[in-house]
Order: structure tokens, then C-alpha cells, then sequence
């Protein structure tokens, strides 16, 4: 995971899947806990490559590690309203799977959380898409369990 | 590595453990993988812990006719809002497959899982969540231990303790020969109750039983028990009443209200909601009430509120003073906020005693007065907990307590 590059500075340097190199600080790079035992053993010329990780989903989690507010709830809560506001879905979900690989402090929980707001209301049809599940079940199967709670199936958002 | 969330377990653990349960019983639909992990008791009590409170999402209550259509129950929301009055939340007993189901009735609500008496045999019991519509069937048919004078099952379930559940059987019989205890409580005390006790375990899926004989005052236990927080309360107007202790198994007393200077006709109501015990005690008439509280060491009452509903009822809008009865107090959200939910005329209001205003949660066509009455007199409500909670595998298990074996009695310090 690990390559040499010139050393310059105390930094952290980071390679996204799509090959763009980010410097951060040893204080931002530690809260990506999966990175964390590689920053230990790692100089300052050491780049750490991060495989399902673009550029666009470090770019965010950076802005996140930077300016999350350090202190009222209130504050956080407006921080990581703003934060997720202009996200589509599929950049939500692209973003949940870099922070679940990176394991980024506060993010995983944030993110969960949206993406849960996303589909709660959802068809079941709309999350097999979103997700990309296929459909295991037999006609029969599925017809069973839609009757077993049918009451769930109410109310339910247009795709 | 995952490079979908589908591939993680845990990013989707994440997300489903987020989820209303209404999503999540939707979402069983999805695939095989999605309905396996949201029926895991791993699943099921992490989504249980995530969304716990200690206050009530719904109150259920049952619907006994006395002719012959099935029982059902009602499963009303604790909050007026988004609700529509013409809904009357009726629910049925059919997840059961009880064959006959005229005199199915809910006995105690606890976190969630409902102790039901069925009747299709005289000691049909079933456990069962009513959102998984996962139950136990079990037939509790004393055994062999003669002249006892009644039976009561109880259930208790907290999933902030234990993922697993207990049903506590106890039956008792008064006894007037001398007892093993005979000598310690002294030579005055010559009646006694022996009480017979087992308990199941959805942790072991077996029945333990032991009995203990304590001395029998005045009017002891003739009224039911009720659960409460780890212990049954059997609430008489005797000066010490007794309560057993589920988990140190042992009976202890404790007082009434106003040192037991009441007469039964003045208690309206006795339940319990958050953990707390709760009695209503009328005074001069039915509209003024006290709502006492029990103390968490069960010592002495609180006297929570002074009630006086005189100011509400009016005919014009339905609220008739002539038909009006308490089905439950229960606690909400805010702190020290209790509710009453009471039916009266064609309706089912929620009363905020400390803000003292109501609101209408069901308004019952004329046309069903014969249902209203009856609803009425099918006793009190529970509190209840939508959640996913349910511990054991299999929904058709028979269990049934073990016989009674005299020889293993042993005596406990009441």
C-alpha cells in the first residue's frame, strides 16, 4: 500500500483510486483509523494508496475532518446538515462505502444516518436498485413475506 | 474490501439498525440476505437497544365480546399526531392460529412482547411479539399439587438486562396444617400460603420451580397480581401487602396508599407505565382522583397528582360523564408528564394531566356503541413497545411447566 515519494514536509501523502495525490496532516490522517498503523511506521517521502477511495470522496471527507466545529452540538448538527445537503444519492452511497473503508471518526454515523433517511420511506424495489441487490426470492416467497406485513407496505414515496 | 454496500456486512448493518420498524419489516422483502439479517437476534436486540426509551410508542387493549365474534385488540398510538380519529386500530389474534378465538385475550404487556391467554385449552398461554408476529405457545396446565387455589402467569421482559424473557407461573393455596416454618414465624401465625413458583427461561427453554410458605394475613391476595419492573404486586386493601422479587426470588410487603384506609370501589385503576407502579384512588367523587406512585424501593407511595376532571366533560362535544372510564395512565416524553386515555361517549381521548388538555385519538361511529361498551369493560389497557425483540427459534414449540416435585420445596426468608 505503501510507496516512496520525495520528502518535503511533515504531511501525510494520501492516492486516491483515480491516482490524485492529497497532503494532509498527520492529525486529520489519524481519525482514518484503517491508515492509522500505516502513518506510524510511514516518514514523510511514504504514500499511502487508498483502493475504493476517489478523489471526490476524500475531497469531502477532508472538508468534513477540517471543519467539523469543535464544540456545540448545535453547531456540529448545522455543520453536517450543510455538509450532506447537495449529496445525491449515489454520491451518498459512494461516500458511506470510502468512510466504512477508511473508518473516518464521526463520518460512518453521519453517513449511515443519511442514507437510512434516504430509502425509510422507499419502495422495496427502489433499494434492490439503489443497493444493487438482486432478487433472490421465488414469486411465491416474496408474495408470502409482502403478506406477512402487508401494513408496511402504506405510504410508501413514488421512486 | 467492499466495493458495494450489498458486500458489507457491516455498512448495511449500519444503515438497517438506523431504520423505523415499519421500513425494516418492509425491507424483509428485499432479498433472502436483508430478511436473514433483520431476523437475527443479533440484529433484532442491537435495533432494540438503538431505539429504546423507556416510554411507551403504543397502548393495546383488548376488545372481549361476549358473543360469538373473535376477540381482537386495539394497538393505539401514545401520540394524536398524524393519526386519523375514524381509525380505530383494531388488530386480531389470527397470527396465533388459535383455533377458537371468542375469549383470546391479552394478560401483560412487557417491553414489547405480549403474554396472551388463549382459548383453546383452560391453560393456553401464548408469548409473542406482535409486530414479528413470533410467539410461543405453551400449555400450563398444573400439575400434580392439590388444592391450590389459583394459578397466574407473568411475564418479564427487559431487553436493557437480557436478550431473553421469563414467565413466572405461581400458584398458591392457603394451608391451615402446621408449616415447616412453623416454629420461626412463632405460634400465633397458624395459616398459611404455600406458594408454588416456576419459572421458564427463553435462555435455557426449561421451567425451574420451587416453593416457599409465608403466613397469610387478612384478605391477602384476593386481588390479581401485576407485573412491574421485576416484581408482582398484589395491590389489597390490607395494611401490608406482598410483592415477589423475580430476580432475588423472594417475597417481601409493602403499603397502600393512605395506610390502607380505602375501600375497593374508590380504586379505579392500578397499572403501571416507565417502571413505575401506579394506583388511582377516587375521593368524594369520580371526577376528583389521586394518582399515587409507588417508590422505586417500594417503601411508601408518592402522590403524584391531584385530578379533577370536573371542567371536561361536555355533551356538546361528546364527552359524557355518565360513560366514562380510565383504560391506562401512561408516561410520555417529557419528563413528569403523565396521560390519561379514557373512553367516554362514542370516544377514545388522551388526557394531558399536567397541561390538563385532551385530545381526541379515536372517534367511534354511534353505530358501534354496543363495541365502546365493551371496550370499556374488557379492563385496562397496557402500555406497550413496538420493537423486534424476540428470543428463540422455533414459533410451535410446546413447553409445558414440569411436575411438581415436593421434595425439592424449600423455604425462602419472606
Amino acid at each position: 500500500m505503501a510507496e516512496k515519494a520525495s520528502p518535503s514536509s511533515n504531511s501525510i501523502s494520501l492516492k486516491t483510486v483515480d491516482g490524485k495525490i492529497f497532503k494532509v496532516s498527520p492529525a486529520i490522517a489519524n481519525q482514518m483509523l484503517t491508515i492509522q498503523p500505516l502513518i506510524k511506521d510511514s516518514d514523510s517521502s511514504t504514500i499511502i494508496s487508498l483502493p475504493d477511495v476517489a478523489a471526490f470522496h476524500l475531497t469531502k471527507i477532508i472538508e468534513y475532518l477540517e471543519g467539523k466545529p469543535a464544540a456545540a452540538p448545535s453547531a456540529v448538527d448545522a455543520f453536517e446538515a450543510q455538509f450532506v445537503k447537495d449529496l445525491s444519492p449515489e454520491e451518498l452511497k459512494g461516500l458511506l462505502i470510502a468512510v466504512g473503508y477508511l473508518k473516518v471518526n464521526g463520518l460512518v454515523d453521519l453517513m449511515a444516518n443519511t442514507v437510512a433517511k434516504l430509502i425509510e420511506n422507499k419502495s422495496v424495489e427502489y433499494v434492490r436498485k439503489f443497493f444493487g441487490v438482486v432478487n433472490d426470492f421465488t414469486p411465491a416467497e416474496e408474495a408470502k413475506c409482502r403478506q406477512e406485513h402487508a401494513w408496511a407496505f402504506d405510504g410508501v414515496d413514488e421512486d | 474490501m467492499a466495493s458495494t454496500v450489498e458486500e458489507s456486512t457491516d455498512l448495511l448493518n449500519e444503515i438497517l439498525v438506523r431504520l423505523p420498524l415499519k421500513s425494516l419489516l418492509r425491507f424483509k422483502c428485499v432479498s433472502k440476505r436483508w430478511l436473514s439479517h433483520i431476523s437475527t437476534s443479533y440484529f433484532t436486540r442491537s435495533h432494540t437497544l438503538h431505539h429504546y426509551t423507556p416510554f411507551p410508542s403504543h397502548i393495546v387493549h383488548n376488545y372481549i365480546p361476549n358473543d360469538t365474534y373473535n376477540s381482537s385488540f386495539l394497538t393505539m398510538p401514545c401520540s394524536t399526531e398524524n393519526t386519523d380519529p375514524s381509525n380505530p386500530f383494531t388488530a386480531d389474534f389470527n397470527f396465533l392460529n388459535v383455533p377458537l378465538q371468542q375469549h383470546t385475550y391479552i394478560e401483560q404487556s412487557c417491553n414489547g412482547i405480549l403474554l396472551i391467554q388463549g382459548s383453546d385449552e383452560p391453560n393456553s398461554y401464548y408469548v409473542c411479539n406482535p409486530v414479528t408476529k413470533q410467539f410461543l405457545a405453551l400449555d400450563l396446565s398444573p400439575p400434580t399439587y392439590p388444592n391450590h387455589t389459583g394459578q397466574e402467569v407473568f411475564l418479564s421482559f427487559d431487553p436493557l438486562r437480557s436478550p431473553h424473557y421469563k414467565l413466572i407461573a405461581i400458584r398458591y393455596k392457603r394451608d391451615s396444617l402446621s408449616s415447616p416454618l412453623h416454629g420461626i414465624l412463632g405460634p400465633n401465625n397458624n395459616t398459611y400460603f404455600t406458594f408454588e413458583i416456576s419459572i421458564y427461561s427463553s435462555k435455557t427453554a426449561c421451567w425451574s420451580g420451587f416453593g416457599v410458605s409465608i403466613p397469610a394475613e387478612e384478605n391477602t391476595l384476593h386481588e390479581y397480581g401485576i407485573y412491574c419492573n421485576g416484581a408482582v404486586y398484589w395491590c389489597n386493601k390490607s395494611e401490608k401487602c406482598l410483592y415477589f422479587d423475580v430476580e432475588k426470588l423472594c417475597f417481601k410487603s409493602f403499603p397502600m396508599p393512605q395506610r390502607g384506609q380505602i375501600e375497593d370501589e374508590q380504586v379505579s385503576y392500578i397499572g403501571h407505565s416507565g417502571g413505575h407502579l401506579h394506583i388511582i384512588i377516587e375521593q368524594s367523587n369520580i371526577l376528583l382522583f389521586d394518582i399515587f406512585e409507588l417508590q422505586e424501593d417500594s417503601s411508601s407511595w408518592l402522590l403524584k397528582f391531584h385530578v379533577d376532571l370536573q371542567g371536561l366533560f361536555d355533551n356538546s362535544l361528546g364527552l359524557f360523564e355518565e360513560s366514562f372510564d380510565i383504560l391506562c395512565l401512561f408516561c410520555q416524553e417529557k419528563e413528569e408528564d403523565l396521560v390519561l386515555v379514557l373512553v367516554t361517549g362514542y370516544q377514545i381521548i388522551l388526557y394531558n394531566i399536567l397541561d390538563r388538555t385532551y385530545k381526541r385519538l379515536i372517534d367511534f361511529n354511534p353505530s358501534l356503541s354496543r363495541f365502546v361498551r365493551a371496550l370499556a369493560d374488557s379492563g385496562c389497557a397496557f402500555e406497550f413497545s413496538k420493537n423486534l425483540s424476540w428470543d428463540g427459534d422455533s414459533s410451535y414449540r410446546l413447553a409445558s411447566t414440569e411436575s411438581f416435585d415436593p421434595s425439592r420445596l424449600h423455604y425462602l426468608d419472606s
